[in-house]
This record gives structure tokens, sequence and C-alpha cells, in this order.
């Protein structure tokens, strides 16, 4: 118990870059595929990836302060739903980004980062089988028609991470594919 | 530094008041101190607010107010202060369902002294403990409200509860929704400071449906 509270103690102090600004994810605003790349154990020395397709649509809220988004897949056969909400705080200007799904019904602790030349980073503290980890979401928006999510995880104080889940993100109609059912 | 977060705050001095509708007569509180028990909920004799589920309790006991409504507000000028001062101001509430039906989102629009308001609140039921959790943020904030109010529904009315503080001292928040006039829902806010034996009502909404 005393070296749970003690670990736990330790806070992530997360500091906002300079130009964290409420407007760093309005490039995600609307609909988008995505291929995701995903790990298929995590902090196991697993290699073996899956790959399956999704669809995400983006909204901004609160006056801009904030944004949601609904991600809609199939896992196993069955449909899988999730929900982000990205709040910007204007005092600490930091994002944080809760997450839900269909199936988890709690909003799980959210990251906390910002964005420093079109990378954002994003970090919490978290419990994975029982252990204590880092969470980190990457977003890269360099190329913003193409932005690339990733998530890694860290059980060594941010040591070392193993990435564990790509979202390789393209707007619907613009992959080869829809081009050639568009073109008639 | 947590002061009521998980209840709807607006700045009151921003509030546009609609005279008309402080003699329309559609607000069912009169007073704003009542003595009330909590239902489905009791305070352990360590402080913990415990909450059980009804009988009833379902994924389903939100779908009455799925869609738009227009909102009539009546809000306590000042809380804990034996006021009977009431401001009121209408509003638009839009709810839709999300995550395969476990979850939903509600849209709560308003103008402050010409500016949007906006609101938004996020409502879980968890499959295994048959409880709902509605959390709830705004544009005046940029974070989410660490406790949410949990609770359920039985014969068409839902109470919801937590924990939290105000001006530094420990109070019970209490939602409830009363969908017994599906054309006419209620959503009322009260606080208690003497461990839920007497409650101050300081919010109620009464809505009519647009789409």
């Amino acid at each position: 118990m005393t070296m749970i509270a003690l670990t736990a103690s330790v806070d992530l102090n997360i500091m906002p870059s300079e130009t964290s600004s409420p407007n760093d994810f309005d490039f995600l605003e609307g609909k988008w595929d995505i291929h995701n790349r995903k790990l298929k154990t995590r902090l196991n020395n697993c290699s073996e990836w899956t790959e399956f397709e999704a669809k995400q649509e983006m909204r901004k809220i609160l006056a801009g302060l904030g944004n949601t988004d609904s991600f809609f897949a199939t896992f196993d056969g069955n449909p899988f739903e999730g929900m982000t909400l990205r709040l910007f705080n204007p005092i600490t200007r930091l994002w944080s980004i809760y997450w839900a799904d269909s199936n988890l019904a709690i909003l799980d602790t959210p990251v906390t980062g910002s964005f420093e030349n079109n990378i954002g980073t994003f970090y919490t503290r978290d419990i994975f089988d029982g252990k204590e980890i880092i969470v980190m979401f990457n977003w890269d928006k360099t190329n913003p028609d193409k932005p690339v999510w990733s998530q890694a995880f860290s059980n060594d104080n941010g040591s070392t991470w193993e990435w564990n889940w790509y979202m390789y993100m393209t707007r619907p109609g613009t992959t080869e594919e829809n081009d050639c059912a568009n073109a008639g | 530094m947590k002061t009521i977060l998980s209840t709807r705050k607006i700045p009151l001095l921003a509030l546009t008041i609609t005279a008309s509708l402080l003699s329309s007569g559609i607000f069912s509180q009169t007073k704003a101190l009542t003595k009330m028990k909590m239902t489905n909920a009791t305070l352990t004799k360590t402080g913990k607010l415990k909450i059980v589920p009804s009988k009833t309790s379902s994924q389903n006991d939100f779908d009455f107010l799925e869609g738009k409504w227009k909102v009539q507000n009546r809000k306590l000028t000042t809380l804990f202060s034996n006021s009977d001062d009431w401001t009121t101001f209408e509003s638009e509430l839009h709810m839709r369902k999300a995550l395969r039906g476990i979850s939903n989102v509600e849209n709560f629009y308003a103008e402050l002294n010409g500016k949007p308001y906006e609101g938004m609140a996020i409502r879980l039921y968890n499959p295994q403990t048959k409880l709902w959790s509605v959390y709830w943020t705004d544009s005046n904030g940029g974070t989410m409200d660490e406790h949410p109010v949990t609770g359920s529904f039985e014969n068409g009315v839902g109470r919801l509860y937590t924990k939290d503080s105000f001006n530094g001292k420990a109070i019970i928040v209490l939602y409830q929704w009363d969908a017994t006039d599906p054309q006419h829902p209620k959503w009322s806010q009260a606080l208690s400071d003497d461990n839920g034996k007497t409650w101050e009502w300081n919010w109620e909404m009464v809505l009519t449906r647009i789409a």
C-alpha cells in the first residue's frame, strides 16, 4: 500500500509547448477513413500485428474549446464504437483527451499534452495487467491530409516505449480505390 | 480547489432574464429547501456514498431524451443562503445516443451576454453495475469533472448523486430526471450540505420537444 501510494505520488509534470492553441486539432475536423495497425498483445514481446479499417467523424464543440469524435469499426465480426472527447484548458494551455467505448462503460483517465511543430504528444499514468505504466498518444499532422495517430506504453517510467497501435488516416474518397468508384 | 465541478454552471450575471417566463407556472418546486431521503443511495459510516441500482435500471432509461428540445430554465440566484430569488432563461438541448446504446451525448446551448455558451454531458451506462454515470463539461472550463453523478431510474424518475465540495464544505449533489411526462421531461438539481437530510433545489429545466 505504501509502495503504491509512493509510486503514484510521482506525478507526470506535463508542460504546454509555446505554440499550444485551441486550434491545434482543427485539422481533424470531419470524416476520415482509418487504416489501423494494432499489436496483438501488449508489453509481451509480441511482434504480430492485426490490421483493420475504421471510420471516424470529428466535430468541434464547446464554442471551440473542445471536440468529439466517433470511431466505428468491426472487431471479430462485432460492431465496435468508440468516442473521444478532447478539451483544451485555456489556463494551462494543455489538451486532455478522454476515451470511452462500447466495451468500456467509463471515461478512461485522460492523456494530457500539446502540439509542437505539428507533433502532438500526450501522456498519462495508467495500470496495465496490474503494473504501473505510462501511456503516450502521438499525433503527427505534418501532412494534414494524412495524419497519423499512434500509441505507446512504457513500463519503465518512460525510458523505453512499445508502440502498439497506429492509425493512418485519409479523407473518404481520396484512396485509389475510391477514386475509381467516384470516377463514374 | 474543487467547487461543484459536476454541476451545470453558468455565470449568473450573464443570464438573459425572460420576464414572461417568471409567471408561466411551469416549474414544480416552489420552495428551494426540502427534506428528502436519498433513493438507492446511502452514506456509509466512513462518509462514502454507496449507490445501488434500481431493480429496473436499464441502458434504455435515457431514451426519452433523444432528440432536440427547447428548455425553460429556472435557477436559484445564490446558493445556501435561504434565497428564493430565481433567474429564468431559455436554452436548447440536443441528445443523441452513442456507443451502441450504452451511452448518450447531450449538447446544451444558451446565450450569455450575447455570446454563445455551450455545455456537454456524456452519460455512460455500466452493464455490470447497472448504474449510469453522467459527466459534465462546458465552454468555461476545459476540463471534465472527475466525479460524475451516478445512479439509476425508478418509476420514471432518475436520481443521480455525487459528493463534491462547495466553498470548502462537503456537499452531496443530486441530479433528478423526471420522465413521467414524456412530453415535458424535467431535470432538477439539488445540493445538500447536511449529509443528505435537507436539500436545496437550485436549478430546474422543463423541456419541450422541437424535433
